[in-house]
């Protein structure tokens, strides 16, 4: 009788345990039911760490919202399939919109854009806005999807000492480095002992492989897509000429690559006098002269334009862009831009903006930014004047295939073909046959 | 009271299948499965559930975007597994690196559980330090290789360059393979705690009765202790071989940064590192293929499925059974 009992009481306080979980039982009366978002992001204003901190003008306004990070990145794509991406997702500009914006992922912003009190469409730097300005097939034109965070065109650190040594002008705004003398400079400046690279021309990392090498290719009015992207031609002499000069930069050592590495992504080795120039953009300054065993003297540090195409010898800045876009299912759309605008137009813009390391959205933002760095400041308003006065352009970018998948077949191939497993041609056989299948599928599933 | 008495005609017996005792007999019975059917739910929901949607998905042209116009595909995404490729040159290198890691790993594995199921000083620490690299996460593991990997002030190469050897890039096509074979070795000690135990449990007469006939350590060794810790064998030896097959956090890890496609999961790994997990990891995430991608996980399943019940019939040959 007794073990009946004690038997019915643990089968029934075992059922009732997991029938309720973890939940709270009884009515909690005067509780706010609060709106989450998700933002999939690390950071947000680069000072602060505390969200109650940074979204405290927000929560004024907003008493029912709670924001809540979220890892981002390479989950991104299942998490979407999965309908359970963040409500605000992190993009790079110029590789993801295409993707999402023509499968309808993210929502354009248009509409809500012009009720803004925070948005005026002067006020922001044109490269910025362009970049997230889509119209399915072209940057620039069409709905507007989001803003960057911040940012900073591409552009080109360059060791004054190395470059004097061997003799080369440093590039200026009114004579720029085309890409042939980047080549010839990259290659006087590498320094090797033995089979060890002690001093690396340069060292790119802007964007990978295929994002340096359509770029360049679209800096002179050139592509590896078709106009309508349903083909790729990596047969064309313009586009194998862009494949080769990456290749043959890394086969000899002049640029690191996977059979010359460098530790990280170099950042440490610029300011150490192990790297003549340095492609990347405004941000990395900071880390150079603040980096603890550096070498270079700061006033050898030098912030220069772009590189140009040989074709036109004209300054055209370009950006591979971070910035957020607001996901089309999202079940909050005004509370979520509500979210979305006070983060890329509101008071943290002045904060990411406040320490010169890149450029605001808002010009207004960068005319009134000031640092005691002076090392800092100048290349701060280097960057501003170039992005104000000059033009910019936006990568080709196909919205039948994702930038993971070309990067991926591009890398499955480049890098035999630097260890001597294919010859160039084969290499680029293979990676168009692939790309293009890959391209088929995505019209197929598209339509 | 048997249920499943043989006792009766068949009705009559269907009728004690499914009756119900009485009283403390009937109370633990609606107990047993009242208590069983949460865990039961919850492990057709979880794993079930989600098996049986993989199946199906195998059979589609799911992109992850297009489920309101999914499409049957039949047996395609089977057939290309057969036609890609990277599929099948993918699970045969997976399967060389087994051939070396699984054997690799018995022999490490049980050398150390023998030397540490000795009463030595210090055996316990030694144990806790070996049993480390089973206990920490595979990410932590890999980036701690990767910096005694590292060109540049990597402990191998830093030694390579004091016996006056060149320094190796052991990232590069030529030595990553050598370099993920090493690293699996060097964590190979996952199994020693099982295989104390087991050691342990040998009883003492065996091997006295072996040394009254004259038999040396290395007898004993082959003629006791290994036949009398082959169950666990067996069972470290199957796991070893299901967790090669699956060899995915390795390569992604060790090869992410150094050289791929960039620092991120969804990064390329060079040839010689490109397993079958990793190929249908880059189908799904990177590529987009789920239903092919699910196709060559079922593959997958079936191969392992195979060597395991191959193994269990070798099992009557080799592994000792008490009674």
């Amino acid at each position: 009788m007794k073990k009946r009992l004690m038997c019915t009481i643990v089968t029934v306080l075992t059922v009732a345990v997991l029938l309720c979980g973890c939940k709270e039982l009884g009515k909690k009366e005067n509780k706010v039911e609060k709106i989450r978002m998700t933002y999939a992001a690390t950071e947000i204003d680069g000072v602060n760490q505390d969200l109650d901190v940074i979204f405290a003008d927000f929560y004024k306004e907003h008493p029912n919202a709670e924001i809540v990070l979220e890892e981002g990145g390479s989950t991104m794509m299942a998490k979407i399939a999965a309908n359970d991406a963040p409500d605000i997702i992190r993009v790079s500009a110029a590789t993801d919109i295409p993707t999402f914006a023509n499968k309808n992922i993210i929502m354009p912003l248009d509409d809500m854009l012009a009720k803004s009190e925070l948005f005026d469409k002067d006020d922001i730097f044109p490269a910025a806005l362009d970049a997230f300005t889509y119209n399915g097939k072209e940057f620039g034109k069409g709905n507007i999807y989001g803003l960057p965070k911040d940012w900073s065109p591409d552009l080109l650190w360059v060791n004054k000492a190395l470059f004097d040594k061997a003799g080369i002008p440093v590039p200026t705004l009114d004579d720029p480095m085309t890409y042939s003398e980047l080549a010839d400079a990259a290659k006087k400046m590498t320094e090797k002992n033995g089979k060890d690279i002690t001093v690396f021309g340069l060292n790119d990392i802007t964007g990978g492989k295929p994002y340096r090498i359509e770029l360049m290719l679209n800096l002179m009015g050139k592509s590896m897509w078709s106009e309508d992207y349903k083909k790729v031609n990596l047969k064309d002499k313009d586009v194998r000429a862009a494949f080769k000069y990456i290749y043959d930069l890394e086969i000899n050592g002049y640029n690191p690559s996977e059979i010359h590495p460098i530790d990280g992504a170099g950042l440490s080795d610029f300011p150490e006098n192990k790297i003549g120039i340095f492609n990347s953009a405004l941000w990395v300054g900071g880390g150079f002269s603040k980096a603890e065993n550096r070498t270079v003297d700061l006033d050898d540090m030098v912030l220069c334009p772009p590189v140009v195409s040989d074709a036109t010898n004209k300054i055209v800045t370009s950006s591979s862009m971070t910035g957020a876009v607001i996901y089309a299912k999202t079940e909050n759309p005004e509370l979520v831009f509500d979210c979305w605008e006070f983060i890329h137009l509101g008071k943290p813009v002045e904060l990411r903006a406040g320490k010169a390391m890149n450029l605001p959205v808002k010009k207004s933002v960068a005319n009134k930014i000031s640092v005691d760095d002076e090392f800092t400041m100048k290349n701060f308003e280097f960057v501003t004047n170039l992005s104000e006065n000059y033009e910019s352009i936006n990568m080709r970018s196909n919205p039948y295939i994702t930038k993971s998948s070309i990067d991926g077949i591009i890398t499955k191939y480049y890098v035999p073909m630097l260890n001597g497993r294919y010859t160039f041609d084969e290499a680029l056989d293979l990676m168009e046959s692939e790309l293009q299948i890959l391209i088929d599928e995505g019209i197929e599933n598209f339509n | 009271m048997n249920l499943f008495s043989k006792k009766g005609s068949d009705n009559a017996r269907s009728r004690r299948l499914f009756r119900i005792p009485k009283g403390y007999e009937g109370a633990k019975f609606k107990a047993f499965y009242i208590i069983m059917i949460p865990f039961v739910l919850l492990f057709l929901a979880i794993n079930v559930y989600p098996l049986l949607w993989g199946i199906y998905i195998s059979f589609t042209n799911f992109t992850g975007f297009n489920m309101d116009d999914l499409k049957i595909v039949g047996l395609s995404n089977y057939q290309r597994v057969f036609t890609d490729a990277e599929a099948l040159p993918s699970i045969w290198r997976t399967v060389k690196i087994g051939l070396i890691t699984v054997p690799g790993s018995l022999i490490i594995s049980l050398a150390i559980s023998m030397l540490l199921s000795q009463k030595r000083p210090a055996t316990g620490l030694f144990r806790t330090l070996l049993y480390l690299p089973a206990v920490l996460p595979m990410l932590a593991i890999t980036i701690m290789w990767r910096q005694l990997y590292a060109y540049n002030g990597g402990i191998f190469n830093v030694i390579l360059e004091n016996l006056g050897m060149e320094k190796i890039n052991w990232f590069g096509y030529d030595y990553a393979y050598t370099a993920l074979i090493i690293m699996m070795l060097g964590g190979a000690t996952g199994g020693i705690l099982g295989n104390i135990a087991a050691i342990k449990n040998v009883p003492n007469e065996l091997y006295e009765a072996a040394e009254i006939d004259g038999a040396g350590p290395i007898r004993k060794m082959f003629k006791i202790t290994i036949p009398m810790i082959s169950n666990i064998l067996y069972m470290n030896i199957l796991m070893s071989i299901i967790n090669t097959l699956q060899l995915f956090a390795q390569p992604v890890f060790l090869s992410s940064q150094t050289g791929a496609s960039g620092d991120s999961i969804t990064a390329v790994p060079i040839e010689p590192l490109y397993t079958y997990l990793v190929h249908i990891y880059q189908q799904i995430f990177v590529n987009m293929r789920f239903g092919y991608g699910l196709a060559l996980v079922w593959i997958i399943f079936v191969i392992i499925m195979i060597i395991t019940l191959i193994m269990e019939s070798t099992k009557k040959f080799w592994v000792f059974k008490e009674d």
